[in-house]
């Protein structure tokens, strides 16, 4: 049954979105339903901690979508392998000579390498950033985690500004910081402390996760948080993150369905976080009719009206967003009145 | 639990796991019905099993009748209550027993890439080549790991009479020697418990009980095996453990197990991670089952 707790909605009216990609050798990798399915499974998740997290920050944090390609692009940053295949020293030889030769400008690159019973990191024998030796139990974490920080790196404008070569060193500095702080880590660090990435989400997991037959991904938002905040305290102390104007942030708001001029309603609220929302039905379930006609200051449903909540009152309102119908045997059930949420940072 | 169960011979603790391989028809059975069914001594593969290994000392004669009519109902006695013995075989993980082994296998560790040195688990209970050949029908059957301690609770709490030890072997085959008083020991226990006697004899832990039931050639080493002895009543054929679900912390698949039996075993196998051995080149590794991002 989905519950609206465990709903993605707030990345399904933002274009404010990044791609990456996953590299998996041609021999494991055709376009199948499987590998589909699962990273698409892979992406809500990870996109319901981002939003999450942008529940909780004062700045956007873009959405992700997540690609599987068996070609080196400017947009990988994983590879992904396993020990199947004898021939991986090759494969990986000939992806490190394209990296060197073709995609000196990727930010960072992480080996994944994926085995019974592994769980740690360690310097790559093939010049990428790192090399992260995990269980299948992982798979998941793995990728959310190394995806995670990219989308909360890119809700600094100052560290989005940084040219190429200071996006490469960023990783290093992670690392530096994880190491002269000793962070928690799920992985065991056996890069003798010479590892040019970290990412802050491997210090956020509990052991209940790591310890668990069936793990589910579960990460301590409030350290995660804290973990960057001190980061960036400390190695970008005089840097102030800059949102954009409300204007172009509405900009980025899908299907056109805001008023040129909305903006202009954000003039004289104080900084902090706020939603704009907007009915996107009109016949909704009556449960719900008159609490939306009382938010919306209106007699009857109908789709378009907007408002401005403040974050204090999402979770009040949580209820009302999306619309689910769920059918099981014995009854159907509705969820959400079909409000849309938009993220919208007041500077 | 977890993943751990997957990891290196380096990076386990040892005696931590007991491995028990079988056909996968016999696997089902386990599953199905949670319980590891015992077996006979005398229908064990080695033929020094089927038989009583003790000897008698020389003794003083001069009450040889006496001494004689004693040995003969004592070897009378064991071999025919050697058809209520059970036993329920069990392998572990290789230890060293020198430095020099322990030294050998790091040099071979660390003289592999650093993907096939993350990735072997040869040493491993699991990963024993002639466990997989003789016990899990060539490759095609199953090799179930269990936690040693959920198992000693699972025996504790359901076998009275039994006996759980490593066997230990040796380079030539002599019998057990039992000296005099010993002798008159059991002839007293026979007297006194009659058919009952064994069950003490087992539970007690006597030394030639162990001798006979624990000691084996080094022939057979490489099974690196543990063993719990039980004793079941006259006429009674089955022992199990029973609830030994509780205790099974991961099923390995063996190479030669086809796709149908793999699938099959993991859909049964709802809360055990099911996984399956491989050989690459010179390595032994272990692979999940279903896709790369499965």
């Amino acid at each position: 049954m989905i519950r609206p707790n465990n709903v993605n909605y707030l990345k399904e009216y933002t274009t404010d979105q990044i791609i990456r990609l996953i590299y998996l050798d041609d021999k494991f990798f055709s376009p199948n339903k499987e590998i589909s399915d699962k990273i698409t499974d892979i992406a809500n998740k990870l996109n319901f901690v981002i939003q999450n997290l942008n529940l909780k920050v004062a700045r956007n944090i873009p959405y992700f979508s997540i690609g599987i390609l068996s070609n080196i692009t400017d947009l990988t940053r994983i590879i992904f392998r396993n020990i199947s295949n004898i021939q991986t020293g090759i494969v990986m030889l000939q992806v490190s000579e394209q990296l060197n030769n073709y995609f000196a400008n990727i930010s960072h690159i992480v080996d994944c390498f994926r085995v019974s019973g592994a769980l740690k990191m360690e310097k790559s024998e093939y010049n990428m950033n790192a090399k992260i030796s995990f269980d299948s139990f992982f798979t998941e974490m793995i990728i959310i985690d190394v995806f995670l920080d990219i989308a909360f790196f890119n809700s600094y404008s100052f560290l989005k500004e940084l040219s190429s070569e200071k996006k490469k060193d960023f990783n290093k500095l992670k690392y530096e910081y994880f190491k002269n702080n000793k962070l928690d880590c799920v992985f065991v660090d056996e890069s003798n402390g010479e590892l040019d990435y970290y990412s802050f989400a491997f210090s956020c997991h509990n052991s209940m996760m790591i310890n668990s037959n069936t793990p589910q991904y579960m990460i301590d938002y409030d350290k995660y948080i804290k973990i960057w905040d001190g980061f960036i305290r400390t190695y970008f102390p005089n840097d102030v993150h800059v949102e954009k104007s409300v204007e172009k942030q509405i900009e980025l708001r899908k299907n056109d369905h805001i008023p040129n001029d909305y903006h202009e309603r954000f003039k004289d609220k104080k900084p902090g976080v706020y939603f704009l929302i907007r009915t996107d039905k009109k016949n909704i379930a009556s449960k719900y009719k008159k609490e939306v006609c009382s938010l919306f200051g209106i007699d009857e449903c109908e789709v378009g009206k907007l408002q401005i909540i403040k974050q204090e009152d999402f979770n009040k309102y949580r209820h009302l967003f999306k619309g689910e119908y769920v059918s099981s045997k014995r009854n159907s059930l509705y969820y959400g009145a079909h409000i849309s949420p938009f993220k919208v940072v007041v500077q | 639990m977890g993943f751990e169960v997957w990891k290196p011979l380096d990076e386990i603790g040892t005696d931590k796991y007991l491995y028990h391989y079988t056909s996968m028809e016999k696997a089902y059975s386990i599953l199905y019905n949670n319980e590891l069914l015992f077996s006979a001594p005398s229908k064990t593969n080695d033929i020094f099993e089927q038989k009583v290994k003790i000897a008698f000392k020389d003794y003083d004669y001069s009450n040889f009748c006496d001494v004689l009519n004693k040995e003969e109902r004592i070897r009378n006695y064991l071999n025919r209550v050697r058809e209520r013995i059970r036993i329920l075989c069990f392998s572990m993980d290789t230890k060293f027993k020198t430095e020099e082994d322990k030294k050998q296998y790091i040099e071979m560790r660390d003289s592999l890439s650093s993907d096939m040195k993350t990735a072997n688990v040869i040493g491993r209970g699991f990963a024993l080549p002639r466990m997989w050949t003789q016990y899990a029908d060539n490759s095609k059957g199953v090799c179930f790991i269990l936690n040693k301690s959920e198992v000693i609770k699972i025996v504790q709490k359901n076998l009275i009479n039994y006996y759980f030890d490593n066997v230990t072997y040796s380079p030539l085959y002599t019998p057990y020697l039992i000296a005099q008083k010993e002798l008159d020991d059991i002839d007293k226990l026979i007297e006194k418990y009659k058919e009952s006697a064994i069950n003490k004899m087992i539970s007690d832990q006597y030394q030639f009980m162990k001798y006979d039931l624990l000691y084996k050639l080094s022939d057979w080493e490489n099974e690196y095996e543990c063993r719990l002895i039980t004793v079941v009543d006259e006429g009674s054929e089955m022992a199990s453990l029973k609830k030994v679900g509780k205790a099974i912390e991961g099923v390995v698949v063996g190479a030669n197990v086809d796709k149908l039996h793999t699938t099959l075993l993991k859909n049964l196998c709802e809360k055990i991670d099911v996984r399956q051995i491989n050989y690459n080149d010179i390595i032994t590794t272990i692979q999940t089952i279903g896709g790369i991002l499965s």
